[in-house]
């Protein structure tokens, strides 16, 4: 039921633990211009990081969504190493619930996956950025989902607000734990180096499992010391 | 005024590093040491003065060899900064032909290093990473030479060079006992690379040497193992959801380890394909020694047979990257490659019974199947683009089926897990029966 368009296929040979990171990336017209600009930076980076530090490249799988009019998988889920920069094109209405469904079919898949194949994993971490709010008809039960599998601790979530469009009541619908963060400006840069140093401290841990409940019961026994958002989010 | 203990004037260099605990300098006067700066915010800073000041006071013979190599970054001279202990010099090593333990375990590590890594690694055959195992036993030994324990014996803290010499860093986390009998402890570490009682004991607890023992037989499991930890990639044939790397490491069920629970996954070797002597050591280490320290065969012991192991080696006859021990009747490398690709082509199949390619992109307007969001039309869509990412190492996702059927494995590993599975039954049946007799006994009495 799943296929290399979404995923690239669990590389097998590896047998450390992984951590999926899923990106869902707003690329409505309202980001047209600078904003779409300075994430395409903001994610070439962030490319680079993850090809080269020696845990994350191996242990970090990136996935990343855009959704405009439609949500769709740009960067198929897979191990650092072969992650590159991609093009943004900004277009459309803002479909957030069908790229939510999509980013937890990809989680749930490779938590399979990882398991099939007697491979452990860390809590996998889904990164929302819009500057707008939701228009598909999908978002009322993409969230409910969401909430669900978070409440189950099956993942963590962030979410970010871009600009003063973003609308934060609908975006703080989508985790229980954290409220969503406003970005200073457009400091692309510095979001995604924050998420870099996350992601490497997280796969620099021993917080991974067999199943979504050992995971939580390793993440409450070591915390994983993650930066401070001062860097990027506005106070 | 940064000085020696010497009492000579110390010049600092570029910063090379920033750690959390200080920050490394080089030395513009002195080119074979780097000086750690301790930040003065340091909690504990007064301890790790008084531990540093003892570490150089007793180095350990052979932590710098006569050729210059560094085996141990042993704290060789405190700086001082007027009355205070402000860091101290250690043997400075060359990065740039290293790579963390982890990079050479890990067989993707290995195939793929980053551009800008080293990449040697890609050549590291079995008959080096043998090598390396035995260095590696080299600088525990050297540790175990004084009153210390490496404590935080863990994948990042291990550098290892191209020609297989090995080279432990962070020797300041080290726990160390000085002449006048006073303890300074080391209160980190990685669970997985824990012995069960550091894991059940307190952080505080002072350590021993046989904790560091029963890491070492991790640390070579990983080498020898493709990258396997004993305590997580199996089958797991207890009952429930397999348990945790602590709990199963507490329980001596090592991957394919005699009477455990946990046999060794198809994607991974067998024990069976060790050389005998081998074998043994990981018994004594995870099997014995999981609640008995005294088991665990010290540095010494592995050290001597893996140097004896390179005239049992022999090469693949079909892929001369693949070297293994002459015990193996056939290549172990082999049977692993022919299971995945029996996998690949079973995965392949079952995309192809799901309905080709489905579409990358979600139409948000659609109302959601009961299958999930590819429901609908896919053919609408256009198929997928090639992927650009070339995970294996540029070979084809889809594999022509293995002649020797997917479950081909060598008789060896067989009768090794049948034993081990006759052996769980006789110990199940022979605790039940126990269970009765006390049942009975107790009823009676």
């Amino acid at each position: 039921m799943f296929d290399d368009a979404w995923a690239v296929p669990l590389n097998d040979e590896n047998p450390d633990a992984r951590v999926a990171c899923v990106v869902l990336v707003d690329v409505s017209t309202s980001m047209k211009g600078a904003p779409i600009t300075a994430l395409q930076q903001g994610f070439s980076e962030f490319a680079a990081f993850v090809n080269e530090d020696p845990l994350v490249r191996k242990r970090v799988e990136v996935a990343v969504i855009t959704f405009g009019s439609t949500a769709e998988v740009v960067v198929p889920l897979q191990e650092g190493r072969s992650v590159e920069p991609v093009a943004f094109t900004a277009n459309g209405t803002t479909a957030m619930g069908a790229a939510i469904n999509m980013a937890l079919d990809i989680i749930a898949q490779r938590k399979q996956d990882y398991k099939d194949n007697g491979i452990q994993y860390y809590r996998p971490w889904l990164l929302v950025l819009t500057d707008g709010e939701p228009t598909d008809s999908e978002f009322e039960a993409a969230v409910q989902r969401l909430n669900d599998v978070e409440a189950q601790r099956g993942v963590t979530v962030f979410t970010v607000g871009v600009g003063p469009g973003a609308n934060f009541t609908k975006l703080a619908r989508l985790s229980n734990e954290r409220p969503p963060v406003p970005l200073d400006g457009l400091k692309f840069h510095e979001l995604f180096e924050w998420l870099s140093t996350s992601l490497s401290n997280v796969s620099n841990s021993y917080t991974y499992g067999r199943n979504d409940e050992e995971v939580a019961t390793h993440a409450d026994e070591q915390q994983v010391e993650l930066p401070p958002l001062s860097g990027w989010a506005a106070v | 005024m940064l000085r020696l203990d010497d009492g000579t004037e110390l010049f600092l260099g570029k910063r090379l590093a920033k750690a959390g605990e200080g920050e490394i300098y080089d030395i513009a006067s002195h080119p074979q040491w780097v000086a750690k700066i301790f930040h003065t915010s340091l909690r504990g800073l007064d301890a790790k003065r008084d531990k540093v000041k003892a570490m150089t006071l007793s180095p350990p013979k052979g932590a710098v060899q006569p050729n210059g190599f560094v085996v141990l970054t042993w704290p060789q001279h405190v700086i001082t900064d007027g009355h205070v202990v402000a860091g101290y010099v250690m043997p400075k090593i060359d990065t740039a032909r290293t790579v963390e333990i982890h990079a050479l375990t890990n067989p993707t590590s290995r195939k793929s290093p980053h551009p800008n890594s080293p990449q040697w690694p890609r050549k590291a055959s079995w008959k080096f990473l043998l090598n390396v195992a035995g260095n590696l036993c080299l600088a525990v030994e050297t540790v175990h030479k004084v009153d210390a324990v490496i404590g935080d014996f863990q994948e990042r803290n291990i550098l290892v060079s191209d020609t297989s010499r090995v080279t432990l860093v962070d020797c300041d986390s080290m726990q160390f006992t000085e002449q006048s009998g006073r303890t300074f402890g080391c209160h980190v570490g990685r669970p997985e690379f824990s012995a069960p009682e550091v894991l059940r004991g307190h952080n505080n607890d002072p350590r021993r040497k046989s904790s560091d023992l029963f890491a070492l037989a991790i640390h070579i499991h990983l080498l020898l193992m493709e990258g396997n930890h004993p305590f997580s990639r199996g089958k797991w044939n207890g009952t429930g959801d397999q348990p945790s790397i602590s709990t199963l490491a507490h329980g001596g069920h090592w991957a394919g380890g005699p009477g455990s629970r946990l046999a060794a996954h198809p994607l991974a070797p067998t024990p069976a394909m060790l050389p005998p002597e081998l074998r043994t050591l990981f018994v004594d280490a995870f099997t014995r020694g999981a609640t008995n320290p005294g088991w665990r065969p010290d540095a010494s012991q592995w050290r001597q047979v893996l140097m004896r192991m390179d005239a049992y080696t022999t090469t693949c006859s079909r892929d001369p990257s693949h070297a293994y021990s002459t015990n193996n009747t056939s290549c172990p490398w082999c049977v692993i490659d022919s299971e995945r690709k029996a996998r690949q082509v079973r995965n392949a199949r079952r995309r192809s019974r799901a309905g080709g390619v489905p579409p990358r992109v979600a139409s948000p307007t659609r109302a959601r199947s009961p299958q999930g969001v590819r429901g609908g039309q896919p053919a609408r869509y256009p198929p997928p683009p090639p992927s650009p990412f070339s995970v294996r190492g540029g070979q084809p996702i889809w594999h022509p089926p293995n002649p020797y059927g997917p479950n081909m494995a060598p008789g060896r590993v067989r009768s090794s897990n049948t034993l081990a599975t006759v052996t769980v039954f006789v110990v199940a049946i022979a605790i039940g029966l126990a269970v009765v007799a006390i049942v009975v006994l107790m009823m009676t009495g």
